[in-house]
């Protein structure tokens, strides 16, 4: 229970983070809140050994509206998000999806990069970016790019992210006053992994729905059918037929916690739940 | 790697293995046994200490990234062995049995009580007390010493 032995670098700034991780490639690890790498490595699942401490980066941290989109810097408490105004404001979904991460103690840890850099199927803030179409930025020494949300999580904890990259924000477009946000999850405990959790916004005119189901496969789904659907049909008469056919889609994962029959079943329940809270 | 933080107001330099966890620096090297090491994996929430005024948990950090912090253990709270107001609705409402646990959760109350956060219902309390493990108490006279001391 106790880590295997790695050199830590503690950079001064995003250049110094970029030049050491590009030095030590595959063998470093990056380390921002540390509420999943951590107990990884004192299971000694995760042996890097190199670790780069981007806590001391202060360029990461930081949320801030510009034009259009909101950027939430990396290395961002999460519990920090949860009392921003601005993202109480400007991405409602994401503030509610805040509330189901972790506990108060690990949220005061725990950073938004890194969750989304973690890719945990079960992640929320996965699930939040995925149904809010979001993009992240990722850097090298030489280059800066945006990656789209549905390109950027390729399966379990696995990212777009070249070994050479840090994730330094994620973009989120503005949601206009009056958005309506549905974000439930089930887990055995509050603050445990989701066995479901749904997502979902309805623009203010209510002419645009948005909708993503996470913890039920690999990656975070975004519903396109209901989306779709919800421009064509009569909700919530179609509801059932739109929720069912989505689900049908669906490669559902099977583990400990939940099976894939049982996830299916509790994902169309989560699901309607969610919509009928943002149009009734 | 060299280490220079405060603890509990105490200037500690300290030639560290970056793999120590600051738990095991906080029990072993300083000896402050009052912070409690449960899982190690950051479920339980015993080890839950006070870093720059937020609460963490210790065995989720290493020492190593306390450099030029502030850590406070939960020896910060009593002050000449007179406890403190929080330590006392702990006390009052019997709200520990066996002991484990309180440390963690004392510090993460603290760290409420600090930033302004401190629960404002009991629905709160028992959201809150949900990252910390009991085995003992059913956390009922938590949620009492919680509502009973207030903001």
């Amino acid at each position: 229970m106790k880590p295997a032995a790695f050199t830590m670098h503690r950079p001064r700034d995003l250049d110094d983070a970029l030049e050491l991780l590009a030095q030590h490639g595959t063998e470093a690890r990056l380390i921002a809140g540390g509420q999943s790498l951590v107990p990884m490595m004192n299971l000694r699942l995760a042996t890097p050994s190199v670790l780069i401490d981007l806590n001391t980066v202060d360029a990461l941290a930081g949320i801030r509206r510009d034009g259009d989109v909101l950027r939430i810097g990396a290395c961002t408490r999460q519990q920090t998000a949860l009392e921003s105004d601005l993202v109480h404001r400007h991405a409602p979904l994401l503030s509610a999806a805040l509330r189901h991460v972790g506990h108060y103690a690990t949220r005061c840890r725990g950073t938004i990069g890194g969750s989304l850099a973690n890719a945990d199927p079960a992640s929320e803030l996965v699930l939040a970016a995925m149904t809010l179409r979001a993009t992240v930025t990722l850097r090298n020494r030489t280059t800066v790019r945006s990656v789209a949300a549905s390109e950027f999580f390729l399966d379990t904890m696995t990212t777009a992210l070249n070994p050479d990259e840090i994730l330094s924000e994620i973009v989120v477009p503005l949601a206009p006053d009056g958005t309506k946000v549905s974000f439930r999850e089930h887990a055995r405990r509050h603050g445990d992994f989701a066995i479901v959790a749904a997502a979902v916004q309805l623009s203010p005119k209510g002419n645009r729905l948005s909708v993503g189901l996470g913890a039920i496969s690999t990656v975070p789904v975004v519903c396109q059918r209901i989306e779709d659907g919800f421009q064509t049909e009569d909700l919530p008469a179609a509801l059932d037929t739109l929720i069912t056919a989505e689900i049908a889609g669906i490669d559902c994962l099977s583990d400990l916690r939940a099976s894939a029959s049982y996830r299916s079943k509790l994902a169309a329940v989560c699901l309607a739940d969610c919509v009928k809270e943002v149009i009734l | 790697m060299m280490l220079r933080c405060k603890v509990n107001g105490e200037q500690v330099e300290a030639d560290i293995a970056p793999r120590l966890l600051l738990v095991d620096f906080i029990r072993h090297e300083l000896k402050l046994t009052g912070t409690h090491a449960g899982c190690e994996s950051g479920i339980c929430g015993s080890c839950t200490i006070i870093v720059d005024g937020a609460p963490v948990r210790s065995c989720l950090m290493f020492a190593a990234q306390t450099d030029g912090s502030e850590v406070r253990t939960v020896e910060s709270l009593a002050s000449d062995n007179v406890l403190s107001a929080l330590q006392l609705a702990f006390s009052r409402h019997h709200a520990l049995q066996c002991g484990f646990c309180t440390p963690g959760i004392l510090m993460t109350l603290q760290a409420l009580r600090e930033r302004d956060a401190w629960p404002r219902s009991e629905k709160e309390a028992r959201e809150l007390l949900s990252g910390n493990l009991c085995r003992c108490t059913g956390y009922q006279g938590m949620v009492d010493a919680i509502i009973g001391l207030g903001p």
